[in-house]
């Protein structure tokens, strides 16, 4: 690239090198960090790490609560160690440091929370309290991830979800919900998460009735991911989702879904293959496959293009039976 | 090299301090803000743009002329040509030789990009005070944000007290 005015044309007779030259420091008064406006500086905080920017209030009394308006917090076991493997004494100290920023959050909006953490039971109550902060933070965005923590230990259960602490408001705030390693029984008369966007499940103990009804409800989703979820069981949304565009399903024991997903640009599909419906697929583009069902050329070849005929990209990978092909390529060498 | 050239649609930029750049609408529009001028047809001849000032828009224009998508009937012609990878890779060595300006050019230039809404430019504005924060001592940062540690020992040992786990 030549010059770095290209395109741009100054009707005065100052240089342009004369403003990044000598001349610019005697150009009006210095602009310092703290002139940000609010906004701006609760952005900036936002992005840090949480241990960085808890340290900015020891900066001066102007720092002192600057942290505690940064609407994220994000908890995992760097935040209490340098070492991420598991080990069962950062579990007292992980629930002292979440419940100390949480204690001065009280009363301010949380727009996100994750709690990344290995489980047992010792956490239950407590994970339980942080989903009530949750609630009452008004968070668009929580996150739940929570591995068995000691593998040595046999079977703790997983945790389950306590949708009975969501309230009405807190199900119309929430824009995004990730559980990992948890279970979840809807209660009897939930309505869905009206205004929920994406919904992101992975090794989540569920029955094919709960979850039926829970993406029926969710009118406004628009990306779904699951991963690991077995239903033992089929999978039938009769409710179109209408805003879906992104589908992904792994690796789920699960032998047949049926979805109405009209609008859906991409899909990827991780495991065993069983059948799958999305309905009317008119817009789908993107399609991943990632198949362990063994399959011949000719069937990929002529029964892929017939149920997706809108796919612009379509990666596969599957173990093909070559050996015809295999055989002709040699002779041909 | 800045000749209007055929067919591209020009837009007059003006700063507080009198300074007036002429730039291509498709530079000016990667500020959100001055595209929705544009659109809403709230922009005819000039657009003043406040409390920026010629130095530092033309700094800006420099970053937008820089990024500004150069496929379509818009574009600059050259890079059609360059492989996408290339041309990210390109761009970050640029965005790093842009960035190297003292602090108050810098802070001068995150309030630009947020007031002009320039995501690409406010994420590497603040994303480097956002480094500085995270790579270095109470003390440096106390250096660098111009602020001056006005705590008593005892409340700033309070303070620590209530997060102890972040200085461990």
């Amino acid at each position: 690239m030549g010059s770095d005015q290209n395109g741009t044309r100054k009707r005065h007779r100052h240089s342009y090198e004369s403003y990044r030259g000598t001349n610019f420091k005697k150009t009006r008064a210095k602009v310092q960090f703290a002139d940000l406006s609010e906004d701006l500086l609760s952005m900036i905080l936002s992005k840090l790490p949480l241990k960085d920017a808890v340290r900015t209030g020891t900066l001066s009394s102007k720092w002192k609560d600057r942290w505690k308006i940064c609407p994220k917090l994000r908890f995992n076991v760097l935040t209490v160690s340098n070492d991420v493997f598991y080990e069962r004494q950062h579990t007292q100290k992980f629930i002292k440091t979440v419940n100390a920023v949480m204690q001065q959050h009280q009363g301010t909006f949380v727009e996100e929370l994750m709690i990344k953490f290995g489980y047992d039971n010792r956490l239950v109550n407590h994970i339980n309290t942080w989903v009530a902060f949750a609630v009452s933070a008004q968070t668009k965005s929580l996150a739940l991830d929570l591995p068995p923590g000691d593998l040595l230990v046999p079977q703790v259960d997983q945790y389950k979800f306590p949708f009975n602490l969501l309230d009405n408001r807190s199900i119309f705030w929430l824009r995004h919900l990730q559980l990992s390693f948890a279970s979840f029984e809807l209660p009897p008369q939930f309505n869905g998460f009206p205004n929920l966007r994406t919904l992101d499940l992975l090794l989540l103990r569920v029955t094919r009735k709960d979850l039926q009804d829970l993406l029926s409800n969710c009118i406004n989703l628009e990306w779904f991911s699951m991963v690991r979820c077995h239903l033992n069981d089929e999978l039938t949304v009769v409710r179109p989702l209408s805003k879906l565009l992104y589908l992904r399903v792994g690796h789920c024991k699960i032998t047949k879904i049926v979805l109405n997903a009209m609008k859906l640009k991409t899909f990827m599909f991780y495991g065993r293959l069983y059948p799958v419906d999305l309905g009317d697929v008119a817009d789908l583009k993107h399609a991943f496959l990632d198949l362990y069902t063994p399959m011949t050329l000719e069937y990929a070849l002529s029964v892929l293009p017939k149920v997706l005929p809108s796919v612009q990209d379509l990666t596969l990978r599957a173990s093909f039976e070559l050996k015809v092909c295999y055989l002709t390529l040699h002779s041909n060498m | 090299m800045a000749t209007r050239e055929a067919g591209k649609k020009m837009i007059m930029l003006k700063s507080p301090d009198g300074m007036e750049f002429e730039v291509e609408e498709a530079v000016a529009m990667e500020s959100q803000t001055i595209r929705k001028m544009i659109e809403d047809d709230c922009a005819d001849t000039a657009i003043l743009i406040p409390n920026i000032n010629s130095k530092i828009l033309s700094r800006v224009i420099e970053y937008c002329n820089k990024h500004v998508p150069t496929t379509g009937a818009t574009g600059a012609a050259a890079s059609d040509t360059v492989a996408p990878a290339a041309l990210a890779e390109d761009l970050k060595i640029w965005d790093a030789e842009f960035i190297k300006v003292n602090r108050a050019t810098r802070f001068n230039l995150i309030q630009a990009a947020s007031y002009l809404n320039i995501k690409g430019l406010l994420d590497l504005t603040s994303q480097t005070t956002i480094d500085t924060i995270s790579d270095n001592s109470l003390e440096e940062i106390r250096s660098f944000l111009s602020t001056k540690n006005d705590y008593l020992p005892e409340e700033e040992q309070t303070i620590r007290r209530e997060n102890q786990w972040a200085f461990q």
